[in-house]
């Protein structure tokens, strides 16, 4: 509980920080819902022309790109800013100063440094969300409202758990943050679309390796009744929280045993 | 001349040394090449063609329209606006206007050094790669060498467009805004994602005020024989219009920010 309280008292410090540079912030917001725009209205224009995405309409196909970037801009607003610096105070030794503080270091880490940038995304795609789960006339029950809180709960915990993954890297590779990036952006890519359309080895790749379809294709499969595109097993369409509840532990015992290999480094 | 020379060589060398980087760049073409000729796949469905405002175009026509699209990516990438931005934020420009040369010249032979070191090492992988896993097409000899100076051309005017931007640094420090903007705009104006005999009319009007479609667009309707040989030299005039156009905002700007510029420190 003190560690809640705590951890909203770095919050909203940085909010404070943010509120100072108002130009610097809102021109930031501004930016990233543009991006999205624009790959929002691509997605419109190849609908204009073609009828159906390997028989998913374009609502279904924008519903599964928004889930994607939802639970992306949540978690970035946790995980993204400390996974990058990491990389950066590892190369030049202040990461010491956060071993020395009486505070879990991950916590730490995280609070110091919550991000309102990706506040951007998240409002964008809850909107483009918003419209379409009421074009798409999705029914809702008691059972649709608790699976829909526990997927967006698991796609953010998969979300958090890659970006941990890929800044733990920087305990061994210091700086990795380039390749975390091509990795995590570059895979990701994929699941703007059905993983349904792509090679079974993609299949494959996105649901068993590095598990970015239980983000937004399962939950898909299950909110929209998508019985045609069943890949692998139907089972999988429940899969998201545990997988997020899985992954995000994975991802903090990596986070710890890099924690040890860098002490024991003694930069 | 043999000075400039010597900057194209230096750039060349210098992005050859960032290997990683290279790899990198290289394994994200390739997956945003897969992706979307899965995409298109699906799109077509079972049938073999679709009409659009420039006649029927094949799903070969749409692989090929990608693997073109993810080779001129690999001439479009610049990071003029981001070494700009560095050099007026340092106050390093204030040595470069020093030395006798011409900065705009020197910031070219930089990209074009920077393109020649990326054919072998980024350009024939993708085509390899292309070429291997989908189906080639090729153009006639004098489609290729009309599409080879639109694609120069687009080249030069994306060069041109990005150190306008640059420019802008003089007046505005956070210019990676700009930098992301234009790439937003690129991606979906230059046709490098969607073509734009695809888009609606709205969009399609929209497009022709803008110089994005002569960068990707342009050159891979004249590689794919969509448009006729009149029509290729008209777009290649057009592009040359644009240049000019835009060598003459360059020059307003240039002379208007070297005075404007202040070094802080240094």
């Amino acid at each position: 509980m003190d560690k809640l309280l705590l951890y909203f008292r770095y919050v909203s410090i940085s909010l404070k920080t943010s509120m100072e540079y108002r130009y610097s912030f809102i021109s930031h917001l501004f930016i990233q819902v543009f991006t999205y725009s624009i790959n929002y209205l691509g997605i419109w224009v190849i609908f204009n022309k073609f009828e159906t995405m390997n028989g998913w309409s374009y609502y279904e196909v924008v519903f599964l790109y928004s889930l994607n970037l939802l639970s992306y801009g949540l978690s970035a607003m946790f995980v993204w800013a400390p996974m990058r610096q990491l990389g950066d105070m590892v190369q030049q030794g202040t990461f010491d100063g956060i071993l020395i503080r009486p505070l879990n270091p991950f916590f730490h880490m995280l609070a110091k440094n919550f991000t309102y940038g990706f506040l951007g995304h998240t409002v964008l795609a809850s909107v483009v969300f918003g419209i379409c789960i009421s074009k798409l006339g999705i029914s809702w029950s008691f059972m649709t409202i608790i699976w829909f809180v526990l997927f967006i709960f698991g796609a953010f915990l998969i979300q958090c758990a890659m970006f941990i993954i890929g800044g733990s890297l920087s305990f061994w590779f210091v700086n990795s943050s380039q390749l975390v990036d091509t990795f995590i952006y570059g895979i990701r890519r994929f699941v703007d679309y059905p993983i349904s359309l792509y090679d079974t080895f993609i299949k494959v790749l996105l649901t068993f390796i590095v598990p970015y379809a239980f983000v937004n294709f399962y939950p898909s499969i299950y909110f929209l009744n998508k019985s045609s595109d069943t890949l692998f097993h139907p089972i999988l369409q429940y899969g998201t929280p545990i997988v997020g509840i899985l992954l995000f532990l994975l991802a903090y015992k990596i986070w710890s045993i890099g924690i040890k290999h860098y002490e024991s480094t003694g930069s | 001349m043999r000075l400039y020379i010597e900057f194209i060589k230096n750039a060349l060398l210098v992005n050859s040394t960032y290997r990683l980087n290279l790899f990198l760049r290289l394994f994200n073409r390739i997956i945003g090449l897969f992706i979307s000729v899965s995409i298109w796949r699906a799109l077509y469905g079972g049938t073999s063609e679709t009409m659009s405002t420039m006649g029927s175009v094949s799903i070969k026509d749409m692989i090929m329209y990608s693997i073109i699209s993810s080779a001129i990516s690999v001439f479009i990438s610049n990071n003029v606006i981001a070494s700009m931005n560095d050099k007026i934020k340092s106050g390093q420009i204030a040595l470069d206007l020093l030395k006798p040369i011409n900065y705009k010249v020197w910031q070219f032979c930089n990209v074009v050094g920077r393109n020649i070191s990326s054919v072998l090492l980024e350009l024939v992988p993708v085509l390899i790669i292309g070429g291997l896993v989908f189906s080639f097409q090729i153009p006639t000899v004098i489609n290729f060498i009309f599409f080879l100076i639109a694609l120069l051309n687009g080249v030069i005017i994306n060069f041109l467009i990005t150190y306008i931007l640059g420019i802008l640094g003089f007046w505005y420090l956070e210019v990676w805004h700009f930098d992301r903007l234009l790439q937003d705009l690129v991606r979906l104006f230059s046709g490098a994602w969607i073509p734009l005999w695809f888009f609606p009319k709205v969009l399609v009007n929209i497009s022709n005020y803008l110089p994005f479609k002569f960068i990707y667009f342009a050159p891979t309707t004249i590689y794919l024989s969509k448009v006729s040989y009149n029509e290729a030299l008209i777009i290649i005039l057009q592009q040359f219009i644009w240049i000019i156009g835009l060598l003459l905002i360059e020059k307003i700007l240039w002379r208007k920010g070297i005075k404007k510029l202040v070094i802080q420190g240094g």
